[in-house]
């Protein structure tokens, strides 16, 4: 009777403990949703302050948020995101995309309209570097913007000196300094990257870091809303491309080395001393800088055809993912994203955060780094334009960099560079419109 | 029944290989949005692709890009297995280190030879200019972006031929040199009429694996070259791979897929053909 009373009680006691492991770990199911955020910065990666500064902001997030975790899947060249956007993938439920190739994205029919969201939870969207309605696209905001960012010109003091000459302020004083670099010897004066290696995104770095500027520094205008139609001026892409062929030839500034370069290339040129100066994102100072060329980097505003011109800025934005299966707690995670917060952290890693407040706030802009990243933050304020990009960038930037490099090695003209890109665009624009 | 035993190995054929080959097919026929399929479009792709001019510029790129390659992979691949089969425990050793292009990934390679023939800052271009040659723009030259090319491909695939190769040299019977030995033969004949007849069917397969390969090959061109400049380095797979990702009909691209499939299936008939697996 004993024996079988113990029994019982062992069963009830083995039963409770089971009800009460589902019960937990049913709860526990319940209350932790996990969202998928895809970007380029590895948190395994100790050389990148980016990528600590993005583990502080999840873990903070997390913690304000004790129902959500965060997983990071890396996407370094945001190509998986897209596909997953092409294929109505539920995953990532969250992602970082540039502005640039943010119409691409949105193209896919795949990325969440943020308007609502923002309109709904009273987002305050006015706090900003600068006023992102011109980052709209087709009207509707899709991206939390994180940064800006804008072409600077990346020089060698030590070499500029030597040459007996200022960082240039217009592209008519680079093609004056052509003579003066060439005393330099064996050095790239002036990069222009035309991107002939570096992958199959084409002339990707000179679209991003020199042309997007050149052609559009009158207008503003480079695609249409909707990001199809061309709508470069004109004479103004005539006179970029002539600047382009000028400055590898008559002008004497640029080698014909720099035909192959891209992004990489300029790095390397610049960090180990064999190009002198040359247009490259500020975000990649402190790299050049740390890998390298110490004190001997110097940086000005970019070029432009006027000394004061307007230079194309561009960022990084936070979306959601339209068939994301986690849309509300994704939406949260992005939401806290662009909070001052989040991008006070963000600032301390070297961004050029896109919250304007953060710059009055932040200790870090008492410091030194912080203090450039100020001035670069003044800089886009008073020289940035957003402009829109097309549906089809990838593929302009394969027609830009052959015409341009046809010009170049083939001695072509600028007009016959600008009608071949006009031509090869439409076609690729044909091709999504079947 | 025996074919029962084959049903998982089958069935697992049937969704690994022949499901994706058969869809890649019936996509070829269509008019897709990204990979979702639109509607029939019968021919059309075909004749669009088949019809341009880029098309067959892209198919002789491939066909010399895997002519010169395979060549020079074969001649150095058989070079190096003789020279070190030859050469005791120090061919050996030599063997060992040769190996070590074919174990690296193609990126490495390409992110290598990138910074090698780079003109500007690569240490080829350094010592051509110390012995007073113009290097040129190397990669960035049309005319010369496809030799380099090949010349690297052959590089990290030719350790491949010499493992296969000094395989099939290392179970020749000694007694067949010895005979030639008998006969007064010399170390011409001995490679005329023992060595060579014994590595052709290896010869044969190597070169088919390696053809397929060069034929499918993309990553070390992106890394190398992006298909420039000016197309120069363009082939059917980095088209088909740039026309996937980047093109709202995939479609095309499909066909360009289909066109790889076709020529890797005539080699194989050629290859087997040749060695005489066929026909025994």
């Amino acid at each position: 009777m004993k024996s079988q009373s113990m029994r019982v009680s062992l069963a009830m006691t083995m039963a409770g403990l089971i009800g009460t492991f589902v019960a937990t770990g049913a709860t526990l199911a319940q209350a932790q949703t996990e969202v998928v955020y895809a970007t380029f910065l590895d948190p395994a990666n100790k050389n990148d302050p980016r990528s600590e500064a993005q583990t502080r902001i999840i873990e903070a997030f997390e913690k304000a948020n004790p129902g959500i975790k965060v997983r990071v899947l890396i996407d370094t060249n945001q190509q998986t995101t897209l596909r997953a956007l092409r294929t109505k993938s539920n995953s990532p439920d969250a992602f970082r995309v540039n502005n640039f190739n943010a119409p691409e994205f949105v193209a896919t029919g795949s990325v969440l309209a943020l308007d609502d969201l923002i309109a709904r939870d009273k987002f305050d969207m006015k706090d900003w570097l600068l006023p992102l309605d011109a980052a709209k696209i087709g009207g509707k905001l899709y991206g939390m913007q994180q940064d800006f960012r804008i072409p600077v010109l990346l020089y060698r003091k030590g070499m500029l000196e030597k040459a007996g000459i200022k960082p240039p302020r217009t592209y008519d004083e680079v093609c004056e300094s052509g003579t003066k670099l060439s005393t330099l010897g064996n050095v790239v004066g002036y990069a222009v990257p035309l991107g002939t290696s570096g992958g199959p995104g084409g002339a990707q770095a000179f679209a991003e870091l020199m042309f997007s500027s050149m052609a559009t520094e009158t207008t503003g205008k480079y695609f249409a809303p909707d990001g199809r139609e061309m709508i470069i001026d004109r004479d103004q892409l005539l006179k970029t491309l002539q600047m382009v062929k000028d400055l590898y030839g008559k002008c004497g500034t640029t080698s014909k080395a720099s035909i192959q370069f891209g992004y990489n290339e300029v790095h390397d040129g610049l960090r180990a001393g064999n190009v002198a100066m040359s247009n490259f994102g500020l975000y990649r100072f402190r790299a050049v800088q740390s890998g390298g060329a110490g004190d001997d980097l110097g940086w000005a505003p970019a070029p432009a055809f006027k000394a004061d011109g307007k230079l194309v800025t561009y960022g990084y934005t936070a979306a959601v993912n339209a068939n994301a299966s986690q849309k509300e707690a994704a939406w949260q995670f992005i939401r806290f994203l662009g909070s001052p917060e989040a991008q006070a952290i963000a600032a301390e890693a070297g961004e050029v955060v896109a919250r304007a407040s953060v710059y009055e706030t932040s200790p870090h802009f008492k410091t030194p780094d912080g203090e450039r990243q100020k001035q670069w933050s003044q800089f886009i304020r008073e020289r940035g334009q957003f402009v829109s990009y097309s549906v089809a960038l990838t593929t302009f930037h394969q027609v830009l960099g052959e015409a341009a490099q046809r010009m170049i090695l083939r001695n072509g003209s600028a007009e016959d560079a600008r009608s071949e890109i006009e031509k090869g665009y439409k076609e690729a624009l044909a091709k999504i419109a079947n | 029944m025996p074919v029962i035993w084959f049903i998982p190995v089958l069935a697992l054929l049937a969704l690994v290989t022949l499901y994706p080959t058969g869809f890649v097919i019936w996509m070829s026929f269509q008019k897709t949005s990204y990979f979702q399929l639109q509607g029939f479009v019968g021919l059309r792709n075909y004749a669009t692709i088949l019809g341009s001019g880029s098309f067959w510029e892209m198919a002789r790129v491939s066909l010399a890009y895997l002519a010169g390659s395979l060549v020079l992979s074969l001649i150095f691949g058989l070079a190096a297995a003789l020279v070190f089969n030859a050469s005791g425990r120090t061919g050996a050793a030599l063997r060992v280190l040769t190996l070590f292009p074919w174990t690296l990934s193609m990126a490495v390679v390409g992110s290598i030879w990138l910074w090698m023939l780079n003109p500007s800052f690569g240490p080829i271009a350094y010592f051509m200019g110390q012995a007073g040659l113009s290097p040129g723009l190397m990669l960035g030259d049309p005319d010369v972006a496809l030799p380099l090319t090949i010349l690297v491909t052959a590089w990290w695939s030719f350790p491949y031929v010499m493992v296969m190769v000094s395989a099939a040299i290392q179970s020749i019977p000694a007694e067949l040199y010895e005979a030639i030995d008998i006969d007064g033969g010399g170390a011409r004949q001995k490679f005329r009429y023992v060595t060579l007849p014994h590595l052709i069917p290896t010869l044969g397969s190597t070169g088919l694996n390696l053809s397929i390969i060069y034929l499918t090959l993309v990553t070390l061109l992106i890394v190398l070259t992006g298909g420039g400049p000016l197309g120069a380095t363009t082939t059917l797979s980095l088209e088909v791979f740039r026309g996937t990702l980047q093109s709202v009909d995939i479609g095309p691209a499909a066909v360009l897929s289909i066109t790889v499939l076709v020529i890797n299936i005539a080699l194989g008939a050629f290859y087997t053909r040749l060695t005489g697996r066929v026909t025994g």
